[in-house]
């Protein structure tokens, strides 16, 4: 019979308690336990985490996992202008925008923060900025919209389609908005994540239906990249162009757990929210990501937490 | 054996269910604070460990009902003109649970 070190040409290591190595696919002996061990990964998975104050859906947000901002909405029966700050454990109250609105797009940072459009009582164009306490008024968007896509920066964003299924992309700069290069499939609720010039849009609905359909702007154009396997509405979005997130979402009246993971070409599955929800607030990254709200005025968000290197003892089942 | 285990828990927040609990067994929400767990010793465990109240499948299955039936009538009395448009709210429509 071959052995471990005629194949590898190393014995395996004996240790009496596991090594803290972070190297996967190590394999070492446990004098302990009396086990073959080895370092694997876990593979990625959403946890529960802090519940935000006002449950609500069709909301804003950005930031990161443990600096993340969640902003105006729609909370049971009315729009709210509250501001939440979460720091990786819980939400705490923050600045109140000045307009309460819903179907809103933000991007930024939770001390750099943007909001643009939505709806009032009327689609708005008027663009705030939060400075990791109070909101002051910003440039207007070109056009009032709503239900539009969101990405980039407090001074570098990126503001694309809308309720009414347009291609149109607006950019800001930091006081003012203008036209970008039009989206090659005319949307509204698409996801969002990246930067002005290395943006990733997918998913929203055209007039007939859900699209799949993903593009990537750089900084004057969309180009179209892989489709995702789930076409779907008002999913939520992070990470980066080509190491994206996309998690939620609806098609109609069937609302997504589902999770997928974009690598600059295509859309592989991921591990399923644990709730189903649609019209959320995503933020942070491909590996570190945070999806709140949504749904009937949900509070709880969930964390998606990278593939990360654990033991794992070798049986021969 | 039964796939699932089914019952009702109120989600508190910050690692109200870990990563490694979502590795280790089924786990869904659903309306009503229902839960949806893989039927296995570490699923059982959890829900007992998050004070959940077990429910039979019908038992849970009619709470989510009640909460769908509420959210519809919430919907049915939005204007029209937050009804029945590409992207906006949809009225919600049934859940059967797993």
């Amino acid at each position: 019979m071959t052995t471990y070190k005629e194949i590898f040409g190393k014995y395996v290591k004996n240790y009496s308690s596991d090594p803290s190595s972070d190297i996967e696919g190590q394999i070492w002996y446990n004098t302990t336990s009396g086990t073959f061990k080895s370092q694997v990964s876990l593979g990625a998975a959403w946890s529960s985490g802090g519940n935000l104050s006002t449950g609500r859906y069709q909301l804003a947000g950005f930031g990161t996992q443990t600096a993340a901002l969640g902003s105006c909405g729609y909370a049971t029966s009315s729009n709210t202008n509250a501001t939440e700050e979460y720091d990786g454990t819980s939400w705490t109250a923050g600045g109140n925008a000045s307009t309460s609105r819903r179907r809103l797009s933000g991007c930024g940072t939770q001390t750099t923060g943007l909001i643009f459009a939505g709806y009032t009582t009327t689609t708005v164009s008027s663009t705030e900025e939060y400075d990791g306490s109070a909101w002051t008024s910003g440039g207007n968007m070109g056009t009032a919209k709503d239900t539009l896509g969101g990405l980039g920066t407090q001074t570098a964003g990126l503001g694309f389609g809308s309720s009414t299924i347009t291609t149109s992309t607006e950019e800001y700069d930091g006081s003012s908005w203008s036209g970008g290069g039009n989206l090659n499939t005319g949307r509204g609720g698409a996801g969002g994540a990246g930067i002005q010039t290395e943006g990733l849009g997918f998913g929203g609905y055209t007039a007939t239906a859900a699209t799949a359909a993903t593009e990537e702007y750089n900084g004057t154009s969309w180009t179209n990249g892989g489709s995702l396997n789930t076409a779907r509405q008002q999913l939520g979005g992070a990470g980066t162009q080509n190491a994206g997130l996309g998690f939620g979402g609806n098609s109609g009246a069937t609302v997504f757990t589902n999770t997928e993971e974009y690598n600059g070409s295509s859309w592989t599955a991921g591990n399923a929210m644990t709730t189903a929800r649609s019209q959320l607030a995503g933020a942070g990254l491909q590996t570190s990501g945070l999806a709140f709200g949504g749904g009937a005025s949900l509070t709880a968000t969930e964390e998606y937490t990278n593939p990360t290197l654990g033991v794992k003892t070798i049986t021969t089942s | 054996m039964a796939l699932f285990i089914y019952g009702t828990a109120i989600n508190t927040g910050k690692n109200f269910f870990t990563a490694e609990d979502r590795r280790n067994f089924f786990l869904r929400s659903y309306p009503g604070n229902v839960w949806v767990v893989g039927n296995s010793e570490k699923g059982a465990l959890w829900l007992a460990e998050k004070n959940g109240v077990e429910k039979t499948k019908a038992e849970a299955q009619a709470i989510v009902d009640a909460e769908v039936t509420a959210a519809q009538a919430v919907y049915d009395a939005l204007p029209e003109d937050q009804k029945n448009r590409p992207g906006f709210n949809q009225r919600p429509t049934a859940i059967t649970l797993p």
